[in-house]
């Protein structure tokens, strides 16, 4: 049992950093990058853009500064990861927001400072007819 | 053949059992447990929550008024992203975990039934990080994995509500084991820190250059170090220091100066970033490794009777466990 709690303490951080899960894996600033956000919705009229500020009051006070910088670009580390992680709700969240919408989709780009290595990520949502 | 196979399983299996007894067999002066359960509950308390911003301003301030997550609902429909369990709590059944959280944050501070008090707290806080994936903070999450592990402490404290009302519990040495996590809990954050680091753009100090250029890493210490050896020098050096602090503390000739490594480091980097009470929270837990540890047979003669203020090192020559061991190791 004791071998078992000492494991349950001691893997975890490991197990995360192998996996490549932020949670627990006390990275610590190790990976500096710079982040953008694009929030885009479908309506009759073809696809609009929507700015990540014109959702920040249904934004809980700890997503605010992670994702209103991002209109922009901001600088991140590990909370990138979680935000990737959650881009479908984020797309989610744009569906609810408009009645009119039938799709949605937010795209986040992310690179060191580099924009050659850019790399972007995707997420969508079909929004249900109401 | 199989016999021989069948002795050297079992010899392999005692020296696996012998190896598990060394690491966990043992006592510690239990003032050791009060000291890191007070600490680690009243950082909880003033981590969540903007009590001393009368009297002193910390970082969280600037975000927390009143309680950390309470009455934080933003306008319907939400974004509802939860880190897991696949569930956003509604605002009524967050704000009434936040005031469970602080109850028991302050049962834990004063130290009513421990166990449960710190197993309940761990629980409801990792509920309440797993709700929304933009609380997640690794310092939140060491603190939680650190309460969770006062679910493991010694129940009965000499310093507590508990002994006030019930009487001081017997003895003043209590059983090493649930400290070993604890110890292992503190290696296992700079060893996974100091392994993240093991890379080329880290060692070429870039991550501290963006972070100096946002004015998230500056101070005097900072200055300091960057004019003495640059950024990518103060980089390869923290990741030296994260490596270097587990085998310093583990080794027991070499741990008080960990202990000292370890928080002169957290001092450092707390001055130059902000890093909210992580600092604290790693001073307390290397503070495990401060107190000298003794042969549980100490302990049972303690509380046979024996007389327990007497120093244990004038006991344990004569009180060998059996194994060779007079002190027990992480």
């Amino acid at each position: 049992v004791l071998c078992l709690l000492l494991a349950f303490v001691v893997l975890p951080p490991f197990v995360a950093q192998a996996t490549g899960t932020v949670v627990g894996s006390y990275t610590m600033f190790n990976r500096l990058e710079r982040y953008h956000i694009e929030l885009y919705k479908l309506t009759r009229g073809g696809e609009e853009r929507v700015s990540v500020r014109s959702v920040a009051s249904h934004l809980s006070p700890q997503a605010k500064p992670i994702l209103l910088p991002a209109d922009g670009y901001s600088v991140g580390a590990d909370q990138i990861d979680l935000t990737i992680a959650g881009l479908p709700d984020l797309a989610r969240l744009l569906c609810k927001l408009d009645p009119k919408a039938t799709a949605a989709r937010v795209t986040l780009t992310r690179d060191p400072f580099d924009p050659s290595e850019g790399v972007v990520r995707e997420a969508s949502a079909t929004c249900e007819a109401r | 053949m199989p016999l021989e196979s069948a002795s050297w399983k079992a010899r392999l299996r005692q020296r696996y059992e012998r190896s598990v007894d060394d690491l966990f067999r043992g006592s510690v002066d239990g003032r050791v447990y009060d000291v890191i359960r007070v600490a680690i509950a009243g950082i909880f308390l003033v981590r969540h929550s903007d009590w001393l911003r009368a009297w002193l301003p910390l970082e969280h301030h600037r975000f927390v008024h009143g309680l950390l997550f309470l009455d934080e609902a933003p306008l319907e429909p939400r974004l509802e992203s939860p880190l897991s369990l696949g569930v956003s709590l509604s605002s009524s059944v967050n704000d009434l975990l936040v005031y469970a959280r602080t109850g028991l944050a302050l049962l834990l501070l004063f130290g009513v039934r421990i166990r449960l008090t710190a197993g309940a707290l761990a629980l409801v806080s990792f509920v309440l990080l797993a709700a929304d994936r933009y609380r997640y903070y690794h310092h939140l999450y060491l603190l939680y994995v650190a309460v969770a592990c006062l679910a493991l402490i010694p129940p009965r404290s000499r310093y507590s509500l508990e002994a006030l009302v019930q009487g001081l519990p017997e003895t003043r040495m209590q059983p090493l084991w649930s400290l070993q996590l604890i110890r292992a809990l503190a290696i296992s954050v700079y060893l996974a820190a100091g392994v993240s680091k093991l890379d080329a753009q880290w060692f070429r100090g870039e991550a501290l250059e963006h972070l100096a250029r946002l004015h998230v890493l500056q101070g005097p210490v900072f200055d300091w170090a960057s004019g003495l050896v640059g950024t990518a020098g103060i980089a390869r050096a923290a990741c030296a220091v994260e490596l270097a602090l587990p085998a310093l503390l583990v080794c027991k000739r070499t741990r008080s100066v960990g202990v000292l490594v370890a928080w002169a480091f957290h001092t450092g980097i707390s001055l130059s970033m902000p890093v909210y009470t992580f600092g604290a929270q790693m001073a307390v837990l290397v503070l495990a490794f401060w107190p000298r540890t003794t042969p549980e047979l100490l302990v049972a003669q303690a509380s046979a009777g024996t007389e327990l203020g007497a120093e244990p090192s004038v006991l344990a020559p004569t009180t060998s466990s059996g194994l060779g061991v007079n002190e027990t190791s992480p």
